[in-house]
């Protein structure tokens, strides 16, 4: 399965809809779907991006010349609300609903623990720098900008939680990517060597990652040494892994916490647009499974596991209960 | 990411089909169970078959006519289901009938004392490059003694580029020409450490290929490769170690050629290729030819696809043969 591929896509809504005994119609030209059941019917947008390593970019409901990835079908129109496009408007949701996140320094000088920075309203580069130990920040970051937020650096899995109206439905977990020495070959080329595309690695990322554990691009990392390169979720350096992990964390604390998070972040969307909306939730586990969340993205990449709960939501189909037994498992 | 490639991508395949019924004042339905289109135009109507692709779990990929479960990217739509014919079954076949009717072919021995040149060894029946050996520089290969498998033969080793020519009946329409992936060397770095800086990453490569093409340059994978000297990593048709556009852009460089001779040689062998498939399958038919494009511009022919996947370009000559007027009745 490939979360951006039009054949699974396809695959996954027309198995969705028939198990529902719901019909669908793919128009040609426009790659938009009507679904409909005996009384009613939904026109579903296709979502179409550029690729970039980093995670899709240049979004748009029509293929365009540089499109190359699928992002999925969504229930018109696309929904936001602030929590999920202003970090500091996240962090402030999550102080006032007790979830765990970061910390967050509003001066440089008050950083007194590794931080990583960010921007405040994440644009299409999806700027991150880091991490940093206090006091070394470089220069070049120090500037002082209104649309940057310093933020307390957790080490940990990456993971992002795929909700639709509230109700957990996929999770990925990513470790961070990292390189492996042989003791005959420098940084610059182990790192190249993990990337589809020179053209694609984030070098500034890489080299933050290696001056925080005291490395750097030219030197020779010893035969077995591990070096993480990048903090990111989503980059070039990211070796392929499972895309649903949900039903391993299931009977976890991890789980027991996106469970907890899905209606709080829910009610983040405004009453009158809530229904009906996809939303993802990023964060870190840390040693100690915790969460700490870093950021909620509403509406734009629809996962293709989630069409059976849209397509219930739309037609007020119930979703089933558990048995007991299974439940019990 | 072969799902985003621009010939796998299913997207830019709806959109080439879309312009083309633009073109015809058609319009077209797809079933989303099987992906098949049908398509209404000029008082006609006509299905096209969805062929997708796959990574099975026994490793390769692999081609399916239905829209599994595990399928990943999209291979392409042709009007019919499958066709195959005997010269796409065999390589042997096919260069045998290439040869006699004019159509430039690598040479072909049975035995081992018999070669003439730096060969490879392949099978007659295989698919997707697999059961390759190679190269062997001919006077090792005359020396061994090697008794072929059933099946097997030796074919001569061309230095070029990699061509892969779509056919729609005897029309060359898309052309593909992809360099031999080499490395160079530094004096420091051994040459699986070069392979290993171009390969595609998280995937290993076969070692096994990569020895033997270095064996036959003299080289060795855990052996420094001096400054400057460049090798030649892979022969096949996009394996590991062809290099990733960050764009995944349309590859079809046809009308590049569109003045040269290789486009003549192209459309001459086209009838050729053409005439060999049986008349019971010959029309309407959409097949790719693999050939190396040697140091002469000449393209010299390996094998005939009958089951290809479908590069996006091929749908605008396609859909105007399958919708073509009907020549004026006889008064």
């Amino acid at each position: 399965m490939s979360t951006m591929s039009l054949v699974t896509h396809l695959r996954r809504l027309t198995v969705s809809a028939k198990a529902l005994g719901l019909h669908t119609q793919l128009d040609v030209a426009s790659l938009r779907v009507e679904v409909s059941g005996t009384d009613r019917y939904f026109e579903l947008e296709p979502e179409f991006a550029t690729f970039d390593p980093r995670g899709p970019r240049e979004f748009s409901h029509r293929m365009l010349p540089k499109s190359r990835v699928f992002t999925g079908w969504r229930h018109a129109p696309r929904k936001s609300c602030a929590v999920s496009s202003d970090k500091r408007a996240f962090m402030a949701f999550c102080a006032r609903n007790d979830v765990r996140t970061p910390r967050a320094f509003a001066r440089f000088s008050e950083a007194n623990t590794n931080v990583v920075i960010k921007q405040v309203v994440p644009g299409d580069r999806g700027l991150i720098r880091g991490p940093f130990a206090p006091g070394r920040i470089p220069a070049d970051c120090l500037r002082p900008s209104a649309d940057l937020i310093l933020q307390e650096f957790v080490a940990g899995h990456m993971l992002e939680a795929w909700y639709w109206d509230g109700r957990l439905f996929a999770v990925e977990i990513h470790n961070r990517p990292h390189i492996v020495g042989d003791g005959i070959t420098r940084v610059r080329e182990l790192i190249a060597c993990n990337s589809l595309n020179p053209d694609w690695i984030d070098w500034v990322a890489a080299e933050d990652a290696l001056r925080f554990q005291g490395a750097s691009l030219d030197m020779v990392l010893a035969s077995g040494r591990e070096l993480a390169v990048d903090l990111r979720f989503a980059s070039a350096l990211q070796p392929p892994q499972p895309e649903n992990v949900l039903n391993t964390v299931i009977g976890t604390p991890v789980h027991e916490q996106l469970l907890q998070a899905g209606p709080v972040f829910f009610s983040a969307i405004a009453q009158p647009i809530r229904r009906h909306t996809q939303f993802v939730l990023g964060a870190i586990i840390d040693s100690q499974q915790r969460l700490w969340f870093t950021d909620m993205t509403t509406d734009l990449r629809i996962h293709p596991e989630g069409y059976d709960l849209m397509l219930r939501g739309l037609f007020g189909i119930p979703v089933p209960v558990p048995a007991p037994a299974a439940m019990a498992s | 990411m072969l799902w985003m490639t621009y010939h796998c991508n299913w997207f830019i395949h709806f959109e080439a089909v879309s312009k083309c019924l633009a073109q015809l004042a058609g319009r077209a339905t797809c079933n989303m169970e099987t992906g098949a289109l049908e398509i209404r135009a000029r008082g006609r109507k006509v299905e096209l078959f969805a062929q997708f692709g796959l990574f099975p779990p026994t490793g390769g990929i692999a081609y399916a006519q239905a829209l599994l479960d595990n399928a990943l990217f999209f291979i392409g739509w042709r009007p019919y289901r499958s066709r195959v014919w005997p010269l796409s079954f065999d390589k042997r076949s096919f260069k045998a009938f290439c040869s006699a009717n004019g159509v430039a072919v690598p040479r072909l021995w049975m035995r081992s004392e018999d070669v003439e040149a730096d060969v490879l060894v392949k099978r007659g029946v295989s698919s997707f490059s697999e059961g390759i050996s190679g190269p062997y520089a001919v006077a090792a290969a005359k020396s061994s003694g090697r008794v072929l498998a059933q099946g097997e033969f030796f074919e001569e080793f061309i230095h070029g580029d990699i061509i892969k020519v779509w056919y729609w009946n005897a029309a060359p329409v898309c052309l593909e020409v992809l360099p031999m992936p080499t490395v160079i060397g530094d004096g420091t770095h051994t040459l699986r450490q070069l392979i290993r800086g171009i390969k595609i990453p998280h995937i290993d490569c076969d070692w096994q290929a990569c020895q033997a093409i270095a064996e036959y340059q003299g080289l060795t994978l855990d052996g420094v490769v001096p400054q400057g000297q460049r090798a030649v990593v892979e022969f096949r048709y996009q394996s590991l170690l062809h290099p990733v556009n960050s764009e995944f852009p349309n590859t079809n460089v046809l009308a590049k050629f569109a003045t040269t001779p290789l486009m003549e040689q192209l459309r001459s062998s086209g009838e050729v290729f053409w005439r060999g498939i049986p008349e019971a399958v010959r029309q309407d038919t959409l097949y790719t030819v693999d050939g190396i494009l040697d140091r002469t511009g000449t393209a010299r022919f390996l094998e005939i696809n009958s089951n290809p996947a479908a590069h996006p370009d091929v749908y605008q000559p396609m859909l105007q043969g399958l919708f073509a007027e009907a020549p004026a009745c006889p008064q």
